[in-house]
């Protein structure tokens, strides 16, 4: 890798970081500071280069109109520490390559290098992200990564992007999956309430129809059920399911109560559901849930 | 759901994150059929991500069905016109 030949070698062995190669020479050729001053501030600029993706280092600092390519080809003097730097870079960067994108960092790191840039090329990587280990390291993508699973949790669930904190958006992930399931739950209820209207439950006409009432209860509330529902249930609702039993008139009651402590989960869930339902309502699933267990 | 999930002090222990996690991580029917002792967070993350995906296109689903079966029922059985009666009202 130390290939003494003009800067194009340079360019040929990072080919997606030519731009920050050109920087470097620039910052070379600006400062006409000793070699070894350039080669660290090549080692450090190339780490840099080989981290972000974008060439912002190179255009933010010129402090001549020309253009950065320019410089390349001027430059001879500088090849030869830049090198001499190669090595030094080559082994660091198979360490760095594990980082990925570092979009905050870059605005950082704008600055720091300018300043750098005047003073000694050192410590730009230690400014960056305090990682200068493999554990940090591998510990920092597997943050972003979350942090990028989380954002895509974010665009799912609505309402999520107006809330900021890991806990605050994990719990109404959690709000919204319970209420989507719940939600799930709810409307194949109804659909396997369907085919049982439908084909009679073995009822007279009167039992029938007062049954019917009942459902039908229940079909106004799929019908004015609303998208996905966010409601905070209380326990409160739950208790209102135990006074409703009692008015029960079906002889299923005794039995009633029973199943509805079976179903508690799914009942009391169902409530969520639909918000804030009615006790009638309450009273339609419940006997739903009953007319269910027997079947 | 109680709402108090930061501690008063403002700052958000690491105890409750990794408690709201194995929540989320009960939540998940994954989750239900192994043991579950792999709690990767990234994992988890990216399968709550498929559920609610999965669980949306179910809602939709389920209501595509219903309504289906709410206009395609035969008309003069009892349960349709139930239902008529119902949506009258």
């Amino acid at each position: 890798m130390a290939d003494f030949s003009p800067n194009n070698s340079l360019l040929l062995k990072m080919p997606s970081h030519s731009p920050n190669f050109s920087s470097l020479l620039f910052y070379g050729q600006n400062h006409g500071e000793a070699a070894p001053a350039n080669a660290n501030a090549a080692a450090a600029m190339v780490e840099n280069a080989s981290l972000e993706s974008s060439s912002a280092v190179v255009d933010t600092s010129p402090q001549d109109s020309a253009s950065p390519m320019e410089r390349k080809r001027k430059t001879t003097e500088d090849s030869a520490t830049l090198s001499s730097a190669q090595s030094k870079v080559d082994c660091k960067q198979e360490s760095k390559s594990k980082r990925g994108k570092r979009p905050h960092k870059e605005t950082e790191e704008k600055s720091t290098t300018q300043d750098e840039a005047t003073k000694g090329y050192i410590h730009v990587r230690a400014r960056r992200g305090q990682a200068t280990d493999s554990h940090s390291l591998a510990e920092r993508v597997r943050r972003e990564r979350i942090s990028e699973r989380m954002r895509m949790l974010q665009a799912l669930v609505p309402g999520c992007d107006k809330v900021t904190g890991k806990a605050l958006i994990l719990d109404e992930i959690i709000n919204y999956v319970q209420s989507l399931q719940n939600q799930v739950e709810f409307l194949s209820m109804r659909i396997a309430s369907m085919s049982p209207v439908l084909y009679g439950f073995g009822l007279d006409s009167d039992g029938l129809h007062d049954h019917a009432q009942k459902m039908g209860g229940m079909f106004q509330e799929a019908l004015a059920m609303p998208g996905p529902v966010m409601s905070q249930a209380s326990p409160a609702p739950s208790q209102a399911i135990m006074d409703t039993t009692s008015t029960t008139p079906y002889s299923l009651q005794g039995q009633g109560s029973i199943s509805f402590s079976q179903e508690n989960g799914s009942t009391y869930l169902m409530q969520q559901a639909v918000g804030e339902p009615t006790r009638q309502e309450l009273l339609n699933q419940l006997v739903f849930n009953n007319m269910c267990s027997f079947q | 759901m109680s709402s108090g999930r930061s501690s008063s002090r403002g700052n958000i222990s690491e105890d409750e994150i990794n408690e709201l996690i194995s929540k989320l991580q009960a939540l998940l029917p994954s989750s239900r059929r192994r043991g579950s002792g792999q709690a990767s967070t990234t994992k988890l993350l990216k399968e709550t991500c498929s559920y609610i995906k999965s669980l949306h296109r179910e809602v939709d689903d389920l209501s595509d069905r219903l309504s289906d079966l709410m206009s395609t029922m035969d008309h003069n059985s009892p349960g349709a016109e139930i239902i008529r009666s119902i949506l009258r009202s």
